[in-house]
C-alpha cells in the first residue's frame, strides 16, 4: 500500500533534495572546473574566462604531459611505492594488531604503551634522518618503503576491530580443532577482517600515493622520485623577478608557460587512479572507521 | 701553434669588445690545467631547478672533468625545497664536499663559518686562484664585499654587472602613445596625463577592457619604484629587489618615513582614485596579471622584458621608460643592485681537496670560463665569426627539443648556469643574428637607464646578535609599513595621519633601534671598503 505524502513531507523532501543538490554541486564544481581548465587555453583560464565550459579548447596540456618523460618515471615509481609499500604496511599492521588482541601475549600492556607513546612524541626530523643514514637507506627505495610502514593510530583501529568483531570463542574452537597460531591468523582472523583490511589498504594506499616529504628528504636520485615530487617540481615554479636580466626571465617565463599549460592536466593525470579506486572502497571505509571508533 | 691561435683570438676579442675596455686581462684562463694528476672524486650539493636536465649529462660538467681531472658526484635537491634539505644536512653533519650554485645566505656564512663547517677561503683566493685575482683587480669590491666580520671569506662571490641586469624596468605601449599623439612621459604630471588618455580611449585595447597600469602591490611588479625615484628615493621598494633603507648624508634612514615617500604615496593614491591603476592591483595573482599582459590590455607595466609577457612581435609595441622626475630640471636617478652575490659556492670541512676545489671554481672567474659556463661550447648555441660572437638562433637542435628559447635548451642540456663567476657584459648587445626587438631592447637599457644608475643601501654581514635583533624588528616593521601603504592608497587611512599616528606606531615598534643597528653595520661596511 502506498502512503500518500502529506504537504509537509513533500516540502521536506523538496528542501532536502535542493540542499543535497546544492552540496553536490558545491563539491562537484571544483573537480569540473579542473577538467574544463585542463582543456582550455591557459591565458583564458588566468583571465578568469573559464567558468562553465572550456574556452580556447586545446589538448596541448595532455600532449605535453604524455610527452614529458619524468612524469612516467614518477608514475612507475609511485605505483611501485604504493603497491609494495601498502603490502608491507598491511603485513606489519595486521600481524601487530592481531598479536595485541591475544590475551596470552606477554607484556601486552607494555607494547601497547610503547606504541601509544609514538602518537604523542616523535623523534624529530634530524634524529630520524641520522638513523636512516646509519642504516645506509639514504637514496634507496627502502627509505620510502620502510619509513612509516605503520602508524599507531592504524594499529589501534585494527586491533579494536579484531578484538570486538571476532569473538575469542571462534579462535578457541579453532585451537581445539588443532589449528596453530599461524593457522588461526591466516584461516580464521584474516578472512573475518576483510572490512578492516580494505580500510587499511585505502588508508595506506592513498597516503603512499600522495606522500612526497619522505621522498624529498631521503632521495637524491631523480630516477627514484615519485610522481608527487615531479608534480611539485613543475608546479611550484621559480618566481620570475622583474629585476632579472631579460635572458634569465625568458627562461623562467618559459618554465612558467610550460607549468601553466601542464598544471591542470597533470592534476587530472595524477589523481585519476585514486579517484577510480575510491568509490569501490569507500563503503568499507566508512564501515571500518565506525567500527573502530564506536566500539573502541 | 694552437696556443698562439687561441691567444690571438682572445686578444682580438679583447680589442673588439668595447665593454671589456680595461687594461686588466680577465679574458684568458690563467689556471694551469689539469688540476689533478690522478682523478679526484668529490660530492657537491646543489639546487636543481625544474628547467634543469640531469647535471651529470650536461656538457659543462663533462667538459670540466676532461679539463681538470676532477669528477663530481651530484646530490641534487629540487630548488623549492633546497633550504629544508640544506639545513637538515648542515644540522646532521652529513656534509657534501661543496655547496654549489647559491642558496647559502650571509647568515649561514656567519653561523657555519664560525662553527668551522665552512672553511675560510682567503688563502686560496689569494694564492691559488689567478683568474680571481685578475677579476679583483678589475672589480675591487668583489673581494671586499665577501669579507665577513671575522675577516674571513667563506663563500665564492659572483659578479655580473651589466646595463641590463639588477634593475627593474617599466614599459609603456608606444603605439598607443603615437595614436594619441603623445610623447614619452618625462615627469610625473606627463605620466598622469598619458595614463588618463589611455583610460579615456578604451578602444585602443582591442582584446579586452583597457587597463592603464596593472601590476600587483607587495610584489616585484608594483608601481612604487617609478614614483619613488621621481621623488629622489632609491629605497622604499624592497619588494622589487632593492631596499627599504635610504642613506641621507651618511645617515641611515627608513625610506617609508621620509617626506618624499609621503609625496609618492599621495601621487599613487591619485592614480588609484582616478582609475588609472588596475582595480585588481591589490588582489590579483601574477598569473592573472601576466594573462592580461599577454592579452595586450595594459598600457604600462613593469617586467624584465616585454617579450617575456607577450610574443616577440607584439613586444615591439612596448618601449622602455626612462626614469621620471617630479619636477622639470630635477636630477634623474634609478637604482641598480651591485651585481655581486655571495654564497654561490662554499667548501665544507670534510673536503680533502679544498685547494683543488678552489682551483676548479677559479676557471669561471676568467671570462673564457664564464662564457663557456653561461653559453656552452661553440657550435651548439653560438659560433665565432670574424666580426665577433653570433648566436645560431635558428639552430635546429633546440627547436627540435621542444624548448622555445635557447636559454631553455641551455639549462636542459648544456649548463645549469649557477657557478660563481665574474662578467661585466651582457653577451647580447652586438649579436648579428639576434632578433631586432631584443637588440633594441638591450640598446634601450644602455641609453635610457644605465646613465642614471645609482647603487643603494648594501646587503651586509651582521653579527649573530645583530642578525637576531634585526630579523625580529624587521618582521613587524615591514609588515606594518606594507599594510599602511595599501591603506593609504585605497583611502582607508588618511595621509594626514602620516606624521602623527603612522610615525608614532613605527616609533613604538622600535624603528630607531633598528636604524641604530643598521647604522653600526653600515659604518663598519664603509670602513671595510677602504
Amino acid at each position: 500500500m502506498k502512503i500518500k505524502n502529506t504537504a509537509v513531507d513533500r516540502a521536506f523532501i523538496a528542501v532536502n533534495y535542493t540542499l543535497l543538490t546544492l552540496c553536490f554541486l558545491l563539491v562537484l564544481y571544483p573537480l569540473y572546473y579542473v577538467v574544463c581548465a585542463s582543456v582550455s587555453d591557459p591565458v583564458e583560464v588566468n583571465l578568469g574566462h573559464v567558468f562553465l565550459y572550456p574556452r580556447g579548447f586545446s589538448m596541448e596540456g595532455y600532449h605535453k604531459v604524455f610527452a614529458y618523460q619524468p612524469v612516467w618515471i614518477g608514475y612507475r615509481n609511485t605505483i611501485f611505492y604504493t603497491v609494495v609499500g601498502t603490502a608491507i604496511s598491511l603485513a606489519v599492521t595486521l600481524s601487530c594488531a592481531y598479536a595485541l588482541t591475544r590475551k596470552e601475549l606477554l607484556g601486552r600492556g607494555f607494547f601497547m604503551m610503547v606504541i601509544t607513546i609514538t602518537m604523542f612524541f616523535g623523534g624529530g626530523l634530524i634524529p630520524t634522518y641520522l638513523v636512516v643514514r646509519e642504516m645506509h637507506m639514504i637514496n634507496t627505495v627502502w627509505a620510502i618503503l620502510l619509513l612509516g610502514a605503520t602508524s599507531a593510530h592504524n594499529i589501534i583501529v585494527t586491533r579494536t576491530f579484531m578484538g570486538s568483531s571476532i569473538p575469542g570463542e571462534i579462535q578457541e574452537s579453532a585451537m581445539i580443532d588443532g589449528a596453530t597460531d599461524f593457522g588461526i591468523f591466516f584461516r580464521i582472523v584474516l578472512p573475518l577482517s576483510m572490512p578492516i583490511i580494505a580500510v587499511m589498504t585505502l588508508f595506506f594506499g592513498v597516503g603512499r600515493w600522495n606522500s612526497y616529504f619522505n621522498e624529498l628528504i631521503y632521495l637524491n636520485d631523480s630516477k627514484l622520485y615519485s610522481l608527487q615530487l615531479y608534480l611539485r617540481e613543475i608546479l611550484v615554479r621559480n618566481q620570475i623577478s622583474e629585476i632579472m636580466s631579460a635572458e634569465d626571465a625568458e627562461a623562467a617565463a618559459e618554465q612558467a608557460r610550460v607549468a601553466e599549460i601542464m598544471k591542470f592536466s597533470l592534476i587530472i593525470v595524477s589523481t585519476v587512479p585514486i579517484m577510480c579506486v575510491y568509490p569501490f572502497l569507500q563503503k568499507f571505509f566508512i564501515k571500518g572507521v565506525m567500527l573502530g571508533a564506536v566500539k573502541g | 701553434m694552437k696556443k698562439l691561435v687561441s691567444l690571438t683570438l682572445a686578444l682580438l676579442l679583447l680589442l673588439m669588445s668595447s665593454a671589456l675596455a680595461s687594461d686588466v686581462d680577465v679574458y684568458t684562463n690563467k689556471q694551469p690545467m689539469p688540476i689533478a694528476e690522478e682523478k679526484i672524486e668529490l660530492t657537491m650539493m646543489a639546487a636543481r631547478q625544474a628547467m634543469h636536465g640531469n647535471w651529470e649529462d650536461m656538457w659543462w660538467f663533462q667538459y670540466m672533468e676532461d679539463l681538470t681531472n676532477i669528477h663530481w658526484n651530484f646530490d641534487l635537491v629540487p630548488s623549492d625545497s633546497y633550504q629544508e634539505k640544506k639545513n637538515l644536512v648542515l644540522a646532521s653533519q652529513d656534509l657534501p664536499d661543496m655547496f654549489y650554485g647559491g642558496g647559502i645566505s650571509k647568515a649561514d656564512e656567519v653561523t657555519y663559518g664560525g662553527l668551522g663547517i665552512f672553511i675560510p677561503l682567503n688563502d686560496y683566493l689569494e694564492n691559488s686562484m689567478p683568474n680571481f685575482k685578475a677579476a679583483v683587480e678589475k672589480w675591487p669590491d668583489l673581494y671586499t664585499y665577501a669579507i665577513t666580520l671575522d675577516g674571513n671569506v667563506y663563500s665564492f662571490p659572483y659578479i655580473w654587472r651589466s646595463a641590463s641586469s639588477g634593475t627593474t624596468k617599466y614599459v609603456i605601449n608606444k603605439d598607443w602613445l603615437d595614436t594619441l599623439g603623445l610623447d614619452m612621459p618625462e615627469t610625473l604630471d606627463d605620466l598622469y596625463n598619458v595614463l588618463a588618455a589611455f583610460r579615456d580611449h578604451p578602444e585602443l585595447s582591442e582584446k579586452g577592457p583597457m587597463i592603464p597600469f596593472s601590476g600587483l602591490n607587495n610584489s616585484s611588479i608594483q608601481i612604487d619604484q617609478l614614483v619613488l625615484s621621481a621623488y629622489g628615493l632609491l629605497g622604499g621598494s624592497a619588494k622589487q629587489g632593492f631596499t627599504n633603507y635610504e642613506v641621507v648624508d651618511g645617515e641611515v634612514k627608513y625610506a617609508a618615513t621620509l617626506p618624499q615617500y609621503k609625496d609618492a604615496l599621495t601621487y599613487i593614491k591619485k592614480l588609484y582614485d582616478d582609475g588609472l591603476i588596475d582595480s585588481e592591483y591589490f588582489t590579483q595573482t601574477s598569473e592573472q596579471w601576466s594573462a592580461k599582459g599577454a592579452n595586450l590590455q595594459i598600457g604600462m607595466y613593469n617586467c624584465a622584458a616585454p617579450y617575456v609577457v607577450c610574443s616577440l612581435e607584439e613586444a615591439a609595441s612596448y618601449k622602455l621608460m626612462a626614469p621620471l622626475v617630479a619636477e622639470e630640471g630635477q636630477e634623474k636617478i634609478w637604482p641598480q643592485t651591485s651585481g655581486i652575490q655571495t654564497g654561490r659556492a662554499v667548501i665544507t670541512c670534510v673536503n680533502s681537496y679544498p685547494e683543488e676545489t678552489a682551483r676548479w671554481i677559479d676557471y669561471t672567474y676568467s671570462t673564457e670560463g664564464a662564457n663557456l659556463e653561461v653559453c656552452g661550447p661553440e657550435g651548439i648555441l653560438w659560433h665565432w665569426v670574424e666580426e665577433g660572437v653570433v648566436w645560431v638562433s635558428e639552430e635546429q637542435k633546440f627547436k627540435d627539443s621542444g624548448l622555445n628559447s635557447w636559454s631553455g635548451y641551455k639549462l636542459a642540456y648544456v649548463s645549469p648556469d649557477v657557478s660563481p663567476l665574474a662578467m661585466d657584459t651582457s653577451l647580447f648587445y652586438d649579436l648579428e643574428d639576434y632578433p631586432p626587438v631584443k637588440k633594441a631592447w638591450y640598446a634601450s637599457y644602455r641609453d635610457q637607464l644605465a646613465p642614471y644608475y645609482k647603487s643603494f643601501f648594501p646587503d651586509m654581514y651582521y653579527t649573530d646578535e645583530e642578525q637576531m635583533e634585526i630579523s625580529s624588528l624587521t618582521v613587524d616593521i615591514e609588515s606594518y609599513v606594507e599594510q599602511c601603504k595599501a591603506k593609504f592608497i585605497v583611502g582607508e587611512m588618511s595621509l594626514d595621519t602620516f606624521e602623527t599616528d603612522y610615525m608614532a606606531a613605527l616609533e613604538k615598534m622600535q624603528l630607531p633601534r633598528l636604524l641604530e643597528l643598521q647604522q653600526t653595520a653600515y659604518d663598519r661596511y664603509l670602513a671595510n671598503l677602504d
